[in-house]
C-alpha cells in the first residue's frame, strides 16, 4: 500500500513538471524575444556602407522653414558605425562637417563638428549630447546609430502603425560606459521586414515622450530596405525636422581616410 | 524748544536768509561731493560684481590662469569625478564705432553646450537662435540683448561696426536675448559670440580666458575645488564666481578708495563753514541769548537750541546734498569707469541708482558735520552771561583762548605727526588715520594764532598801499578774531588739500616721465592692445622673425606681461630678451648692477624685481621669488632690484627664455623695435603697418607717441582727483563769500557811520575786496608748508604703504603759480556781492541797525 502511494505521488509530480514545461514552451512560442527581433533586424538591414544626399528641412511651430542640404557617408552599422556628414547647401554653411565614430563596449561614440570659418574641429562633449544638432530637432545623441546592445529591451506588445502591424519594444539605456539623455525609447518594428518605423523618445524622469521619430517612404534599393523620409518632431516645442534621402547607394567601398579627423578638417573633404 | 526754534531761530533765518543759505550750501557741497562719489563708486563696484555673477550663470567654479587657460584643460577636467559640465569663456570689452552706444562686453561661449551653464532667454517664437548652424558657420555672428539692439537700431540680420584689436569689424546680429538674468550683465550692453570666433577675434590663440565648471549634485564646492586643484597644479586658480568677483572688486576698490579722502576733505571744509556761520550767529544773537539767560534759560538749554538749529541745517543740507549728488554721480561713474578700464581692464556699465546705504550715510554725514561745526559755538553761547551779552563789543574783541597754549599744543601734535611719518610705529589704515588726525589737529591749532600773527604783519603793509581800504580791511579782520580764524582755517585747509594732492600728482607724474625717458628707449612700439593693463590681443611669437626681416629694422625684443597673484597681490611678471634690452636701457638700480642683472637673468635663470616689489614683500638680492607656473612652483633668485613703475603692486622681470621655458606661451604684448641708424623711423613704421594690415592689430607708436599715450593714461587716472580739487576750491570760495557777507552785515552800523562821514561806495568796496585778498593770502601762506607736508606724506609713507613706491618730492611750483593768479581773482569775485551790498546801504537804516 505504502509503495503504491509513493508511486502515485511520483507520477503526480512528474505529470506536473511535464505540464509546466509544456505551458512554458507554448508561452515562449507565443511571445517572441525582443532582443531576437532586434538582432534579426540588425542582421537583415546591415550594410557595409551607405551614402546619400540629404535634404534637411526644419519647420518651427509657426511654420518658419529653414532648409539645408548635406551628403552623408556611413561605414559599418549600429555598434561599429562610422559616419561623416558634410553640409553642401546653402553656401553660408557649405563645408560644415560632422564626424561620429562608434566606440566598442557600449561607450558613447566620439563626435566632432568642423567649422570651415574656424578651420578646425570641435569635439562634442558628453554634456553636449542633449544639445540640438546644428539647430535641428535631432540631438547629438540622436545622430548615433541605434545599437540594441546598449539597451535593456522588452517586448511590450503589438500595434498597427501607419497600417503596418508592428512589434512594440521598450528599450532602456543600460548606461554601462556612457550616459544617455533618455530614460527610455519605444520602438515600433514593422513585423514583416523588422524595419524601424517609429521611435518615441522619453527624457529621463518624464512620463510623456519628448520627441518622436518617424521613418517612412520605405523602398528597396540594391536589395536593402530604406526609409527615404526621416521625421523628428519635438513634441514640446512643436517643431519638426525632416530629412529626405536621395541618391542612396549601399555597399560602395569607402576610402579608408574618409572617417578621420584629418578628412573632417579638410575643407570640402568628403 | 519747539517754541524757541519757531520764534527765535526762524526769525533769525528770515532776517539773514542769504547767510543761512550759504551755511546750508556748505553742507550741501560737502554732502553732494561725498554722496556723488560714493554712489558712483558703489554702482561701479556693484556693477562689476553683478556682471561677474550674471555671466557666471550656473557655474559653481571658475578656472583661470595668467595668460589664459589652454584648450586641452577642458578635456583634462571633463572626466574628473564630480564634474557635471564645463564651458570655456572669453570676455572682452570693445567699443562700437558709434561711441555713444557705450562700451560693449563681448562674451565668447561655446553655444553647443553652454546651456548647461547659462539660461539664454532668446527672443522670438521658437525661443532660440534664428539659425544655429548659420551662427556657428559664420564667424561674424553675434547675439545682442534686446536693450542694446533697440539702442543701436539693430534687427536680426543687421550688422554693427565694432572697434576690435584688429581694426573695425562688422558683426551680424543673429539672435536677440530677453533682458533677464545673464542678458542683464554689464547693464545689458552685452554681445555673445562663439568662443572659437572670439579666440581668433581677440588673438587668444588656443586658449580661453577661463573655464566655467558646474558640479554634479552631491559634490560640494570644496570637493570640486580640491579635485580640480589637484589635477591642474598651482598655476591655475580655481575659485567660485563670488570669490573672483571679490578679487576684481578688491583691485578696483584700491583705486576708488582714494576718493574717500577727497569727499572727506570736502566735508571737513564744509564743517569749517558751518563752524564759522554758527560762530557769527552766536555773536550776532548774543542779545537774544542774554535775554533768554536773564529769563531763566539754563546754559544747557541755550546750547541745545543752537544744536537743534544745526540739526535742522544738517537734515536739510544732507537731503539737498544727497539729491544734488545724484545729478553728478552719473558723470563721476563715467569717469571712474573709463579710468578703471584703462588702469585695470575692468569696468561696469549702468545707471547710478542711489543706494539706500549711501542716502543714509550722506544724511548722517550732513547732520554730524553740522553738529560738529556748531558744537563749539553752541558751547560758547551757553557760557555767555547776561551782563556780558548786553555789553556790545566785549565778545567780538575777546581773543580766542590762550594763543601760546594753542601754539605749543599745535607744534607738539604736528611734530609728532612728522616724527611718526619718518618712523612709523605701526602700519596700515590705523597709521594713515593717526597721521591725518595728528596732522590735521596740529594745523587747526596753529592756523588761528599764526593767521593773527600774519595779519598783524601784513595789515601795515596793505595800509601803506591803500590807506583807507587797507585800514578798513585790517581792522575788520583783526577786530573779529574768531570769524577770521574760521574762514582762514577753511581756506588753508582747502589750499593744503589742493597743494598737497596737486603736489603729489605732479611728483608722481614727473617720476614716471623720468622713468619712461630712461626705460622706453627703442624707436617703435608695436602693440597688440590699446589698453595697457588688459591684453585685448596678443601677437604670436613668430612675428618677431617677420619684423626682423623688414628693411631698416636693427633689433626686435618681445615684451610680455602677465599679472598673477603673489601673496594675495596682483603683481606683474614681465619677460623680454634681456641682453639686447640692457644695451639700450638705463636702469636705476637700488640693489645689484647691470652686470649682475645681465649675468643673472640670461645665464643663471634668475630674476630682477622692481624696488616697490622688494619693499612690499621685503625681498632683497640673493633671496628668491616663488612663482606659480604651468610647470609648477618655480623659485627665481633675485639678481637685481631696480626702479620700475610698471605695476603699483610690484614687477618681476625675467629673460624671455625663462618665460618660454616655464610658461610655454610664446605670445607677445609689445614688440620693441629699434631701427638702423640713419633709417627714417616713419618709413619703418609704414612697412610694419603694411605687414600687419588685415592680420593683426597695427598699433605702431613712435617713442614720443608711446610716452604721450602713457601720460594720457596717467592724466585719466588723476582726472577725478582734479574734479575734487576744484570742489575744494569751490568750498573755499563759499567760505570767503560767507565770511564777507557776515562781515558786512555785522558792520552795518559802522558802514552807515562811514558813509555819513563821506566814505564813497567804491572805497567801501575796495575795503571788502582787500579783506578778501588778505583772507586768501594768509590762507595761502599758511597752506604752503602744510600742503608741502601733506604732499610729502602722500609721496612717502602713504605711497609706500599702498604701492611700495617712494616718490621723489618735487615742490608744486606750477600749482602755486596757478593759485597766485587764480586766488586774487576768486577772492575779488567772492567780494563782489558783499561789496555791492555795502555800497547800496542806506545811511539812516544802517545807523539805526541793531
Amino acid at each position: 500500500m505504502f509503495f503504491i502511494r509513493i508511486v502515485r505521488h511520483l507520477w503526480f509530480h512528474l505529470a506536473l513538471v511535464f505540464l509546466l514545461s509544456i505551458i512554458c514552451t507554448a508561452l515562449s512560442w507565443a511571445s517572441p524575444d525582443a532582443r531576437a527581433f532586434l538582432k534579426e533586424s540588425e542582421q537583415r538591414h546591415r550594410t557595409r556602407t551607405q551614402q546619400y544626399a540629404g535634404e534637411l528641412t526644419v519647420v518651427n511651430k509657426d511654420g518658419k522653414v529653414r532648409k539645408k542640404g548635406w551628403k552623408s557617408f556611413r561605414e559599418g552599422y549600429a555598434g561599429d558605425a562610422r559616419n561623416l556628414i558634410r553640409f553642401v547647401d546653402p553656401p553660408e554653411v557649405k563645408g560644415v562637417g560632422f564626424l561620429s565614430l562608434a566606440k566598442p563596449g557600449g561607450q558613447n561614440p566620439d563626435q566632432w563638428l568642423y567649422l570651415p570659418s574656424m578651420k578646425r574641429e570641435r569635439r562634442i562633449a558628453a554634456q553636449d549630447r542633449d544639445s540640438s544638432f546644428v539647430g535641428t530637432d535631432f540631438s547629438y545623441e540622436d545622430m548615433e546609430e541605434f545599437d540594441h546592445e546598449k539597451y535593456k529591451v522588452a517586448l511590450q506588445g503589438e500595434q498597427t502603425f501607419e497600417s503596418f502591424p508592428c512589434y512594440v519594444i521598450e528599450a532602456v539605456p543600460l548606461e554601462k560606459k556612457g550616459k544617455s539623455v533618455y530614460g527610455k525609447l519605444i520602438l515600433y518594428l514593422r513585423k514583416d521586414n523588422l524595419y524601424l518605423l517609429r521611435e518615441d523618445l522619453y527624457r529621463k524622469g518624464e512620463k510623456e515622450p519628448g520627441k518622436r521619430m518617424i521613418l517612412s517612404d520605405l523602398q528597396q534599393i540594391g536589395g536593402h530596405w530604406v526609409a527615404r523620409k526621416m521625421e523628428m518632431t519635438d513634441l514640446k516645442k512643436g517643431s519638426k525636422t525632416t530629412v529626405l534621402l536621395k541618391e542612396i547607394v549601399f555597399d560602395k567601398p569607402q576610402p579608408v581616410s574618409r572617417f578621420t579627423l584629418q578628412n573632417l578638417n579638410r575643407e570640402g573633404g568628403e | 524748544m519747539r517754541f524757541l526754534l519757531r520764534t527765535l531761530s526762524l526769525s533769525y533765518v528770515r532776517r539773514h536768509l542769504a547767510k543761512t543759505i550759504l551755511t546750508l550750501l556748505g553742507v550741501v557741497v560737502g554732502v553732494a561731493t561725498f554722496s556723488s562719489i560714493e554712489s558712483a563708486k558703489e554702482t561701479l563696484v556693484k556693477g562689476i560684481r553683478s556682471t561677474v555673477d550674471r555671466v557666471a550663470g550656473k557655474a559653481q567654479l571658475q578656472i583661470t590662469m595668467e595668460g589664459g587657460v589652454p584648450e586641452g584643460v577642458q578635456e583634462q577636467i571633463r572626466a574628473l569625478p564630480g564634474i557635471r559640465a564645463t564651458s570655456p569663456v572669453i570676455e572682452q570689452i570693445v567699443t562700437p564705432e558709434k561711441g555713444e552706444l557705450g562700451s560693449l562686453m563681448v562674451i565668447g561661449i561655446d553655444l553647443l553646450g553652454d546651456r548647461e551653464m547659462r539660461d539664454y532667454g532668446f527672443e522670438g517664437d521658437d525661443a532660440d537662435l534664428d539659425d544655429p548652424l548659420l551662427f556657428l558657420a559664420q564667424p561674424d555672428s553675434a547675439i545682442f540683448t534686446r536693450q542694446f539692439s533697440e539702442k543701436a537700431g539693430l534687427k536680426s540680420g543687421g550688422s554693427i561696426a565694432l572697434k576690435v584689436p584688429k581694426g573695425v569689424k562688422k558683426v551680424t546680429a543673429r539672435g536677440v536675448l530677453t533682458p533677464k538674468g545673464f542678458a542683464e550683465a554689464f547693464g545689458g550692453n552685452l554681445m555673445v559670440v562663439d568662443v572659437y570666433a572670439a579666440q581668433d577675434l581677440f588673438g587668444r590663440g588656443r586658449r580661453f580666458d577661463r573655464i566655467d565648471v558646474r558640479l554634479d549634485e552631491g559634490t560640494s564646492i570644496a570637493q570640486g575645488t580640491s579635485v580640480l586643484e589637484k589635477a591642474l597644479g598651482p598655476a591655475y586658480r580655481v575659485e567660485t564666481p563670488g570669490k573672483r568677483g571679490e578679487q576684481i572688486e578688491k583691485i578696483v576698490a584700491n583705486f576708488v578708495a582714494g576718493f574717500n579722502v577727497s569727499s572727506g576733505f570736502a566735508l571737513a571744509i564744509g564743517i569749517f563753514l558751518i563752524f564759522n556761520a554758527f560762530n557769527v550767529a552766536v555773536n550776532r544773537r548774543r542779545r537774544d541769548i542774554g535775554t533768554l539767560r536773564a529769563l531763566g534759560a539754563t546754559p544747557r538749554q541755550v546750547q541745545l537750541l543752537f544744536l537743534a538749529e544745526a540739526l535742522v541745517i544738517g537734515l536739510a543740507g544732507g537731503l539737498l546734498g544727497t539729491l544734488a549728488g545724484t545729478t553728478f554721480s552719473q558723470a563721476f561713474l563715467k569717469m571712474m569707469g573709463q579710468t578703471s578700464e584703462t588702469l585695470y581692464g575692468v569696468t561696469s556699465s549702468g545707471v547710478v541708482r542711489l543706494p539706500p546705504v549711501v542716502v543714509l550715510q550722506s544724511m548722517l554725514l550732513g547732520i554730524v558735520a553740522s553738529l560738529i561745526g556748531a558744537w563749539g559755538p553752541a558751547l560758547t553761547a551757553s557760557r555767555i552771561s547776561p551782563t556780558e551779552a548786553f555789553a556790545k563789543g566785549a565778545f567780538q574783541a575777546r581773543p580766542p583762548g590762550n594763543p601760546a597754549m594753542r601754539i605749543i599744543a599745535g607744534v607738539a601734535t604736528l611734530g609728532s605727526a612728522v616724527l611718526m611719518a619718518i618712523k612709523p610705529p605701526f602700519g596700515g589704515n590705523p597709521f594713515i588715520f593717526a597721521e591725518l588726525l595728528l596732522g590735521g589737529a596740529g594745523i587747526m591749532l596753529l592756523v588761528g594764532p599764526l593767521a593773527r600773527l600774519l595779519l598783524i604783519c601784513l595789515v601795515p603793509l596793505v595800509t601803506r598801499c591803500a590807506p583807507v581800504a587797507g585800514r578798513l580791511a585790517g581792522d575788520t579782520l583783526l577786530g573779529n578774531a574768531r570769524r577770521t580764524s574760521g574762514t582762514i582755517m577753511a581756506m588753508a585747509l582747502s589750499l593744503t588739500f589742493v597743494l598737497g594732492l596737486g603736489g603729489y600728482m605732479g611728483s608722481t607724474k614727473k617720476a614716471l616721465e623720468r622713468w619712461m625717458n630712461d626705460s622706453l628707449t627703442c624707436d617703435l612700439f608695436v602693440r597688440a592692445s590699446a589698453n595697457f593693463n588688459r591684453p585685448d590681443f596678443l601677437f604670436p611669437g613668430g612675428l618677431r622673425d617677420e619684423l626682423l626681416q623688414l628693411p631698416g629694422v636693427k633689433s626686435v625684443e618681445s615684451f610680455r606681461a602677465t599679472r598673477p597673484l603673489y601673496q594675495g597681490h596682483q603683481i606683474q611678471v614681465t619677460s623680454i630678451e634681456i641682453a639686447p634690452l640692457l644695451e639700450r636701457m638705463k636702469y636705476d638700480f637700488t640693489q645689484g648692477s647691470v652686470e649682475t642683472m645681465r649675468r643673472g637673468l640670461t645665464m643663471e635663470g634668475k630674476c630682477a624685481v622692481s624696488d616697490n616689489f622688494s619693499r612690499r614683500f621685503k625681498l632683497r638680492v640673493g633671496q628668491s621669488v616663488e612663482l606659480a607656473t604651468p610647470e609648477g612652483k618655480v623659485s627665481f633668485q633675485i639678481a637685481a632690484v631696480m626702479r620700475d613703475y610698471g605695476s603699483d603692486q610690484g614687477t618681476v622681470l625675467l629673460d624671455r627664455s625663462q618665460f618660454l621655458r616655464y610658461w610655454q606661451d610664446d605670445r607677445v604684448d609689445i614688440y620693441d623695435v629699434s631701427v638702423l641708424p640713419g633709417t627714417p623711423v616713419g618709413q619703418v613704421r609704414d612697412l610694419i603697418r603694411v605687414m600687419l594690415s588685415g592680420r593683426y592689430p597695427a598699433l605702431v607708436s613712435t617713442r614720443q607717441e608711446f610716452i604721450a599715450e602713457i601720460s594720457k593714461a596717467i592724466d585719466a587716472f588723476y582726472a577725478l582727483t582734479r574734479v575734487t580739487l576744484f570742489l575744494a576750491l569751490l568750498v573755499a570760495f563759499l567760505g570767503i563769500v560767507t565770511a564777507l557777507l557776515i562781515s558786512v552785515a555785522e558792520r552795518t552800523r559802522e558802514i552807515g557811520i562811514l558813509k555819513a562821514l563821506g566814505a564813497l561806495p567804491a572805497q567801501l568796496a575796495r575795503g571788502i575786496v582787500q579783506e578778501a585778498l588778505l583772507l586768501a593770502l594768509v590762507g595761502l601762506v599758511l597752506a604752503l608748508p602744510a600742503g608741502n607736508l601733506f604732499a610729502s606724506f602722500m609721496e612717502g609713507p602713504l605711497a609706500e604703504l599702498f604701492t611700495g613706491w617712494i616718490m621723489p618730492h618735487l615742490y608744486p611750483w606750477d600749482i602755486l603759480v596757478q593759485l597766485l593768479v587764480a586766488l586774487p581773482l576768486i577772492s575779488a569775485l567772492a567780494a563782489w556781492i558783499p561789496a555791492r551790498q555795502a555800497g547800496r546801504m542806506k545811511i539812516v537804516e544802517a545807523i539805526e541797525y541793531e
